[in-house]
């Protein structure tokens, strides 16, 4: 209970009158009345109240005129709050809004055969330079209180929490209160902050992790298991071994452990077991690879084995060249300028293929391109045939029409630009013809053995292994692949 | 921006052995002014509705109209269109579309694959439509893009 300061209006214990009684208490935040009405005499005034009020200097604008009216009706023993201060309010502590989620749930997703995907869980944020990571909504002052006696009464402000520095992420120049992403990567919310990861990091990828779709670098820290797809704009780093699943990266692929998979390169389409598939645009490297099937827009480096997988290199694949067995034991192996391994079949002669050969898809690219460039010529010449026309009608007058002048100055723009797109093609033709002079070089390097049942395809030649050979060079001349 | 952005695909094509007849049918029913005629696929030729008016008797379908004026109705499509034709690609920007199209004074350009082969067709209300309601420039972005997908064949 609060202290009370009361005030009595009449203390004569035979007054027939009523009276009041004024508590103010201690903390000076409330007035109350306590009213006795008349016993014969004269009821409690307003004014009466009013006076005693103000005689103990209860500020006016604190009164309560309702209560006070109320007070003075009473026709028994009654208390009322007659005057209230206000408590002064604390004020709030910064606080943040994410504007980013670490993850994104996708929602299930039911295909035509009635079956969910329970790989398909989440999307993984990714950000680019410059996005908005965090809104921070400053502190609040509070809210002044005030006493009965009109005094004012001090408040605390809200605390001044300010963000954590963290890595990837910094203040708008522009706004105080905005953080926002200093490099593209994924976002990993904090309590003040949101870091900025150039790459996605996982401990492994599973069915916890669902399939990994990621505008940047993934980084699995263990193994990626069985159905698990991951998908990556940037490169893909696994420490661990990849089994049975499918790994896509626009740029490198780099495999700490292997790559294992239920079924060969040629399982049955309709077979429920699953063959590991490593894409890469740019390089793959891993320690082995077992039923496998590896496609790589440069290079492929295996260390150790290659059983029974497809490799398609669009330049070279090295086996055991950084160390390792370098065997391919079956399979098809393809690269456009050279294989280099260091053992190839097995003693019990299983099947398999080398071939340096050039894709088709590349000659129909530089049949496409070749035609385009010739098409975009011939506008160029149709142009400054129309140009030239225009220019001589216009010959021997003293003002050239500005209609003419205007219609000049369109198709010389235009030619300029066809210009600008004659040159591009002409620089992937060129990156097309240099691609395709270096493949007339193709090699087959093995340089410890060969065994038999191997079949080496340079070009459009082929030899047929029939015997076991030591180191040995494979080049294709005059239509025929050379063996050294 | 390219021509197979703007241009008019599945245009109504004529064959060579159609009739001047069927010809004024469809040009006074579909309200076409210009019809590609095709043969195998390939683009052998254009009529336009100019051509037809050229052919066609002036007393066509009057009171004077003679046997002669009704016989130029048996003519062939092959006798009536042009085939000194100014052609385009899926990859043409649409200012050298458009260049081509005033100073040849032409008012359509029949778009062709590789294997002159008829793909749809570029008229001057195409480009109209363009300039009036759509202005953006082609970019090296977007052309490098474009000629990737060229590139692969699509």
């Amino acid at each position: 209970m609060p202290e009370v300061n009361i005030k009595e209006s009449d203390t004569d214990p035979l007054s027939m009158n009523g009276t009041h009684s004024l508590d103010i208490r201690k903390d000076l935040l409330k007035v109350v009345a306590h009213i006795t009405p008349p016993r014969g005499g004269t009821p409690v005034s307003e004014d009466a109240l009013l006076s005693a009020l103000s005689a103990e200097g209860i500020d006016s604008n604190r009164i309560n005129l309702d209560s006070l009216e109320k007070a003075v009706r009473a026709n028994r023993e009654m208390s009322i709050v007659v005057a209230r201060g206000l408590t002064s309010v604390k004020g709030a502590d910064a606080r943040f809004i994410s504007l980013v989620k670490g993850v994104t749930a996708v929602p299930v997703n039911v295909n035509d055969a009635e079956l969910v995907d329970y790989f398909d869980l989440w999307t993984y944020t990714s950000v680019k330079a410059g996005a908005p990571l965090m809104q921070r909504i400053p502190p609040t002052g509070g809210i002044e209180g005030v006493n009965v006696l009109g005094a004012r009464l001090p408040v605390k402000a809200g605390k001044s929490i300010k963000f954590t520095k963290s890595k990837g992420a910094e203040i708008d120049p522009e706004n105080e209160h905005l953080l926002i992403a200093s490099r593209d990567g994924h976002p990993i919310l904090q309590a003040q902050g949101v870091e900025v990861d150039d790459m996605l990091i996982l401990a492994k990828a599973s069915l916890e992790t669902g399939h990994i779709d990621f505008n940047g670098s993934v980084a699995i820290n263990g193994d990626v298991d069985s159905q698990v797809e991951i998908r990556a704009s940037g490169d893909i780093f696994i420490k661990g071994t990849v089994s049975n699943a499918k790994l896509e990266a626009a740029h490198d692929i780099v495999i700490g452990g292997g790559v294992l998979s239920q079924a060969g390169p040629n399982a049955e389409i309709d077979s429920h077991l699953i063959t590991s598939e490593i894409i890469a645009g740019n390089s793959i490297q891993a320690l082995f690879l077992n039923q496998a099937v590896a496609k790589s827009g440069n290079t492929i480096d295996i260390q150790r084995y290659v059983l029974n997988s497809e490799l398609r290199a669009q330049e070279t694949i090295y086996l055991g060249q950084s160390g390792g067995k370098g065997a391919i034991i079956g399979g098809l192996a393809v690269a456009a300028y050279s294989i280099t391994a260091n053992l190839v079949g097995s003693n019990a002669y299983v099947v398999s293929e080398l071939q340096c050969v050039v894709s088709d898809h590349v000659y129909a690219k530089n049949t496409a391109l070749t035609q385009e460039l010739e098409k975009r010529r011939h506008e160029i010449n149709e142009l400054v045939l129309i140009a030239k026309r225009l220019n001589e009608n216009e010959n021997g007058r003293e003002r050239v029409n500005e209609l003419t002048h205007q219609k000049l100055l369109k198709i010389i723009r235009t030619i300029k630009t066809l210009r600008l797109r004659v040159e591009l093609i002409a620089k992937k033709t060129d990156e097309i013809a240099m691609y395709l002079a270096k493949s007339e070089k193709a090699f087959i390097h093995i340089d410890r053995q060969i065994y038999p049942n191997t079949r080496l395809k340079i070009g459009t030649a082929v030899k047929l292994i029939d015997k076991e050979l030591r180191q040995t060079r494979a080049v294709c001349i005059k239509g025929e692949v050379l063996l050294s | 921006m390219f021509a197979k952005e703007i241009m008019t695909i599945d245009p109504v094509v004529l064959s060579p052995g159609q009739t001047v007849d069927e010809v004024h049918h469809i040009l006074s029913v579909e309200h076409y002014h210009h019809l590609p005629v095709v043969e195998h696929g390939k683009l052998v030729g254009l009529v336009s509705d100019r051509d037809l008016l050229k052919t066609l008797s002036p007393f066509f379908g009057t009171d004077q109209e003679s046997s002669r004026d009704r016989d130029q109705m048996t003519l062939k499509v092959v006798d009536i269109m042009s085939t000194n034709l100014v052609t385009v690609d899926r990859h043409t920007s649409v200012d050298c579309a458009s260049i081509l199209l005033l100073e040849h004074k032409i008012s359509c350009l029949p778009v062709v694959d590789d294997a002159y082969c008829l793909e749809g067709v570029l008229t001057w209300k195409d480009l109209l439509q363009f300039y009036v309601y759509q202005t953006e420039d082609i970019t090296s972005d977007s052309y490098e893009e474009a000629l990737n997908y060229v590139s692969l064949g699509a």
